[in-house]
């Protein structure tokens, strides 16, 4: 227990340390804002284009912004968050192989499992962290500007875009394990992410892939039921448990 | 007792076998030096005695326990400087050793007052500086604080002295003979005055086998005699010098290496030189490189007996 | 729309973003050595780098590992 809290404290101190703590919750800040300002620009954008599609014959209605429209550029926006953490964050056991920092710390007696699981408990705090932070910016903001009683679901769509951000991570520390460069772990972060999304095809299993998490907008409008999701919440859920244990395994038997 | 003992380890990666079927035994409270050739295996070997390395064979016992690789239990008696030490280089040292401290489990209180003592030892007092920012020679005295940290039974520490400058190299060997009153020093090098200085046993590896091991004087016992370069200021001085040795090696014009002798030594040849008023440039022992003593070494084993070899 | 009511946005998002590229420029000018490229190379892609994407090249492929 001590080696864990040692670690985690460590790993904290080096996402500090290294920048990548600070970048992050600018961006995270970033997003909050962002998402609600694109959605008050939209009509002044259309405004622009509309000229020149007029000139083509294509006519624009009245764009009407609701606060549907601030979320849907939120989780819109949110993705690219996502992929920006992994990249972020891609090196973060494969650095420590390559500068053999972990020799020193295992000739000590640290237990291989302490390595990796304050690594993703330490990247699971930035991810909560910086999902409340900016989920509570575009919040204040769709409050401030537009009527937010009409979203339906609010907790539960974050909740499902915050698992699908956990399991991604499982991934990225999964990987992290049996590959010894940043590109070959971000490899396999975007194969897993894309096997998901085809899948996501296929009706015999598209309620049951973790990117079906990705449908906020069915959520929010009230199109579709929090039910429909559960079992692709339980898969991602036990896909996570699976990633981090399988890791932990290996990682045991792993040469430094 | 033996605090560290080594019975037929052997390792390959991939069709290359680096260590062989490697005996081995260092006695507590010895300074053991670990002489090998660069690639001779050093390395590979004490990375499977802390357990990084998975031996394809063979048992090592630290302290009387099995060492195991992956969840390691015996690196509790072992202090490890590796051959490169990597710290994080955002830390400071104090830091750096209290994560340490922390990792092998001892009390925070007793942890602050032996990293000040250490530091101390090693005299890294600066503790503001980042390490990131530390010389070559720096990051391996904080290595040796780092080995140090938890009062270890043997402390096995990874060619320290390769890449130091002269002076760099005498911090390092005085520090490790001061602490040999508490620990085994086990210490991997290449080069054979470090071993002189500070060893009181010493093995000899070569491709993944002991060839010798035993106690320095047995060691020295087997080198016979020593090499006398001298370089004349004239070169009659030297011709006549040819003549007197004539089994000596010429260099150059000047520049002569006499043959080993018994009666060659270096009291003897610089009286032969005062008593004749020969001027010399330069009169000097060589050192003998690695390969020489292992060549005398083996020469001189008649090797009858197996078994005599390995443990003298 | 009036600039006016666009301000509540504006504000936050340009101190946010400025402290970014501060961030990242006090990173780039303390630093001498770089993992690839020069400092000129990296100043121009933290300013130029449209909102975030720049800080963070930099920050991944730029900043030396300590």
């Amino acid at each position: 227990m001590r080696q864990l809290r040692a670690m985690m404290k460590k790993e904290l101190f080096e996402q500090l340390k290294t920048h990548r703590l600070v970048v992050m919750l600018l961006l995270f800040t970033l997003v909050g804002v962002l998402s609600p300002a694109f959605a008050k620009m939209t009509p002044w954008l259309l405004d622009l284009v509309s000229g020149d599609m007029a000139e083509t014959g294509i006519q624009i209605g009245n764009l009407e912004v609701t606060s549907l429209s601030s979320w849907t550029q939120y989780y819109k926006n949110m993705q690219i968050i996502l992929f920006v953490f992994l990249i972020l964050y891609g090196g973060i056991l494969t650095s420590e192989y390559q500068h053999g920092t972990l020799i020193i710390l295992l000739s000590k007696g640290l237990k291989r499992h302490n390595i990796l699981l304050p690594k993703y408990f330490a990247l699971l705090l930035t991810w909560t962290f910086g999902c409340l932070i900016s989920f509570g910016i575009t919040f204040a903001y769709t409050v401030y500007f537009w009527d937010n009683s009409i979203i339906q679901n609010q907790a539960f769509s974050l909740l499902t875009f915050y698992l699908l951000g956990v399991w991604m991570i499982s991934v990225l520390v999964g990987a992290s394990v049996f590959c010894r460069s940043v590109s070959a772990v971000l490899l396999v972060c975007a194969a897993c992410f894309g096997i998901s999304y085809f899948a996501g095809f296929f009706p015999a299993v598209s309620d049951y892939v973790p990117t079906l998490l990705l449908g906020q907008m069915d959520l929010l409008t009230g199109t579709t039921d929090c039910s429909h999701f559960l079992p692709a919440i339980v898969i991602t859920v036990l896909l996570t448990v699976f990633n981090v244990t399988a890791a932990v395994l290996c990682f045991r038997k792993t040469s430094i | 007792m033996d605090i560290l003992s080594i019975r037929e380890l052997t390792k390959s990666f991939g069709s290359r076998t680096v260590i062989d079927h490697l005996h081995l035994s260092v006695p507590a409270h010895s300074v053991f030096g670990f002489i090998g050739k660069n690639g001779a295996g050093k390395t590979t070997t004490m990375r499977m005695i802390v357990g990084l390395l998975k031996p394809d064979h063979g048992e090592i016992q630290v302290n009387g326990e099995r060492v195991s690789f992956g969840e390691n239990q015996t690196n509790r008696y072992i202090g490890y400087l590796p051959d490169v030490p990597e710290y994080y280089g955002f830390m400071t040292a104090s830091q750096y050793l209290t994560l340490c401290g922390e990792i092998t489990g001892m009390q925070s209180s007793d942890v602050r007052r032996r990293i000040l003592d250490l530091l101390d030892l090693v005299g890294l007092t600066d503790s503001k500086k980042h390490i990131h920012t530390y010389s070559r020679g720096m990051k391996q005295r904080l290595g040796i604080a780092q080995a140090l940290l938890n009062a270890p039974k043997l402390l096995i520490c990874d060619e320290p002295t390769s890449a130091l400058d002269p002076v760099g190299r005498k911090e390092i060997l005085d520090i490790l003979s001061s602490v040999t009153e508490e620990t085994t020093v086990l210490f991997s090098t290449h080069v054979l005055s470090d071993v002189e200085r500070i060893c009181d046993h010493v093995a000899l590896l070569h491709d993944g086998s002991i060839v010798v091991q035993g106690t320095l004087e047995n060691l020295k016992r087997k080198r016979n005699g020593e090499k006398i370069q001298i370089e004349f200021e004239r070169r009659s001085d030297a011709e006549a010098c040819l003549k007197k040795y004539p089994e000596s090696l010429q260099t150059d014009a000047l520049t002569l290496i006499l043959p080993k002798r018994a009666d060659i030594t270096m009291p003897s040849v610089m009286a032969d030189l005062v008593s004749r008023q020969v001027p010399v440039q330069k009169l000097e022992k060589l050192e003998p490189t690695l390969e020489d003593l292992f060549l005398e070494v083996v020469e001189h084993e008649t090797a009858p007996c197996h078994d005599e070899k390995r443990t003298l | 729309m009036s600039l006016q009511e666009m301000l509540p946005f504006f504000i936050p998002l340009a101190i946010v973003e400025l402290v970014l590229l501060f961030y990242t420029l006090w990173h780039i000018f303390t630093h001498t050595h770089y993992k690839r490229g020069t400092r000129l190379m990296w100043c121009i892609i933290a300013i130029v780098g449209m909102q975030f994407i720049g800080p963070v090249l930099y920050f991944v492929f730029g900043r030396e590992d300590e």
